[in-house]
């Protein structure tokens, strides 16, 4: 019950902040979509760190080391300290330059915008929307099947009281928590803008750190147990089995690719959206070298904690699901009070991935679809906002009903997203370094990149194979050909290949753009 | 020095992708952390570092070109919308 009152308070407290953000806004869409351009070097850095780490970060990294070792910390997070800050030096500095020159708001508009064409925007909104709901998925899942570990027992029968919730030990079911999860952050969201959305981030962000840290040291006290601190880490990891140690046996073609997969913050459109709020180009130096650093401390402990779970002392169930994970090892190795502010902590983060996300489905729905459709005719800008919050709630409704039903586990699923995103970032490189790309590569680049995304996830029995690779060896037919030629392949490397082939290709064999809209882009 | 930054990011990358095999060790550094963990985690302090030295050496001239800046001009070139008819109503 401690951990379930924490939860309910801090998530009172995010209500209050979008209320204060509220009030704080000047009325315009320039601040309540993009905060006017006023967002300075630390607020912009946990922003992106924020939105960028979600459940995937800390439940997914936990649940991944405890099931394949120490690897995952390479695999993932050191690479994603080199190529995120890289998108931000490469792509994000000269998006936020042409956003100021031109006025942009969504990354849609910056595409119809470079490659003068509706077409680039019809095919585009879709796919990033498709996109968007997986990611979405993996905060309301990981976020749900945390606060369901977390509060177990809260509603076990106490005089007249309780004796709900059976089925999930007592504790607050993982769907419930999810809806609850959704509709803080929509409160905040629609209330605050961007502005409550950079607060609630920066908030955010600063809690999951220092709790995370906090409960690293705590659990790993419960589990190596007495003596000085050190001596309980030294305890805790001496009991790993050696096979969780290392990272022999996993190939290069998966180093490879997972290198690969963090590209994917490069077409991330809240990603974006955050960007375009930079006060001044200046204010990304900071996100550039702070990234790889806050990965590092997040990413750590979650992953000590994961190969802590696979000793004795752990006591896990060994029939325990991914998800439930880190929850677990929480509840039993932290106590109720620390429980319940990692519980905080872990909703933090998912919260501060999500709230970005709806923003920007918002946005995106207002300015490339419902304004698009209008014209050059007078909006009603009240309409055209009601028509948008209706939008991010059908689609948050949608992604709620959808978790209800998803099998994979969290990591599988931010995996397979952002995958898809990582095959669209050759239309950003492209459009910002290449003169000679058309809007026909962009159209073909994305509809291809589509199809292979598809075809490879109903492959892969919609995310459920543990480790899919493709082409799979001894496969029979055309497969089976191609295994012959190519070493087994992670999705994200197949993906990105089709995907800048087919624009390149296009680009090549299609009309050139004019001379005039190159000028307005590549002025050197 | 902007020279030698994009070479260290790729020697970088070598270390990342575990070609040296020190990931492949089952060791414990410190006494706790796995050695393919505090490999990894050395790689995250280099890049941090290594980004340093970029954005110091090698930033894009002319981004803050206060010319370019139009802030809220609201309107994408090719005849985008007003601005003001996509946010919140005025209060």
């Amino acid at each position: 019950m401690t951990a379930l009152g924490i939860i309910v308070v801090y998530l009172g407290a995010l209500v209050a902040l979008g209320g204060v953000a509220a009030r704080r806004a000047r009325g315009t869409s320039a601040d309540y979509l993009l905060a006017s351009h006023t967002i300075g070097p630390f607020l912009l850095l946990m922003s992106l760190f924020g939105t960028t780490m979600t459940a995937f970060a800390l439940v997914g990294s936990t649940a991944e080391a405890y099931r394949r070792g120490a690897v995952v910390y390479g695999l993932l997070a050191s690479g994603s300290g080199i190529v995120h800050s890289a998108c931000f030096f490469f792509l994000g500095t000269r998006l936020w330059a042409l956003g100021r020159r031109h006025g942009y708001r969504t990354q849609v508009e910056f595409f119809r915008d470079r490659l003068q064409s509706d077409l680039v925007g019809i095919v585009l909104f879709p796919a990033l929307v498709a996109l968007v709901v997986p990611y979405l998925l993996v905060g309301v899942l990981g976020g749900g099947a945390f606060v369901q570990e977390i509060t177990a027992g809260a509603f076990a029968p106490r005089g007249s009281f309780g004796g709900w919730f059976t089925a999930t030990g007592h504790g607050v079911p993982a769907p419930l928590a999810g809806l609850v999860i959704c509709l803080v952050v929509l409160s905040y969201v629609l209330r605050g803008g961007m502005r409550g959305t950079a607060w609630a981030n920066a908030a955010q962000t600063l809690l999951f750190m220092v709790l995370g840290l906090v409960t690293f040291l705590v659990v790993a006290r419960g589990i190596g147990g007495a003596g000085s601190f050190v001596e309980s880490l030294r305890q805790a990891t001496a009991a790993v089995p050696e096979s969780k140690l290392d990272a022999a046996g996993v190939p290069a073609t998966v180093w490879f690719g997972y290198l690969l997969v963090p590209l994917s913050v490069g077409m991330f459109p809240h990603v974006f959206q955050h960007w375009l709020t930079a006060r001044n180009a200046a204010a990304f130096k900071l996100p550039i070298i702070g990234q790889p650093l806050c990965i590092m401390l997040v990413w750590v402990p979650c992953v000590l904690v994961g190969l802590w779970a696979t000793t004795p002392a752990a006591a896990l169930p060994g029939d325990v699901r991914d998800n439930e994970i880190l929850g677990l090892m929480v509840a039993r190795h932290a106590g109720p009070v620390l429980g319940g502010l990692l519980a905080a902590g872990v909703l933090a983060a998912v919260m501060s991935s999500l709230d970005s996300q709806f923003l920007c489905l918002g946005t995106m729905f207002s300015r490339d679809i419902v304004l698009r459709s209008r014209g050059d005719r007078p909006v009603d800008e009240a309409a055209a906002v009601r028509l948008a919050r209706g939008f991010v709630v059908a689609v948050v409704a949608a992604t709620w009903s959808l978790s209800l039903v998803t099998p994979t586990g969290v990591f599988a699923l931010g995996v397979w997203c952002f995958s898809g995103f990582t095959a669209l970032v050759p239309l950003v490189v492209a459009a910002l370094y290449w003169p000679r790309l058309t809007a026909a590569g962009a159209v073909a680049s994305v509809v291809a990149a589509a199809a292979a995304w598809g075809s490879l996830f109903w492959h892969s029995h919609f995310g459920t194979v543990k480790g899919y690779a493709f082409p799979t060896a001894g496969a029979a037919g055309f497969e089976g050909w191609l295994a012959a030629l190519v070493p087994p392949l992670p999705p994200v490397v197949i993906l990105l290949a089709v995907s800048t082939a087919v624009l390149v290709g296009v680009s090549l064999i299609t009309r050139p753009p004019p001379a005039a809209t190159l000028r307005r882009f590549f002025p050197g | 020095m902007r020279m030698l930054v994009w070479p260290l990011f790729g020697l970088l990358i070598v270390v990342q992708q575990d070609w040296t095999g020190w990931c492949r060790v089952p060791a414990i550094v410190l006494g706790f952390v796995p050695q393919a963990v505090a490999v990894q985690a050395a790689v995250s302090i280099a890049a941090a570092a290594l980004w340093w030295w970029a954005v110091t050496w090698c930033w894009p001239a002319g981004l803050d070109d206060p010319a370019d800046a139009a802030p809220g001009d609201g309107r994408a070139a090719s005849g985008g919308a007003p601005a003001a008819a996509t946010g919140r109503p005025r209060r």
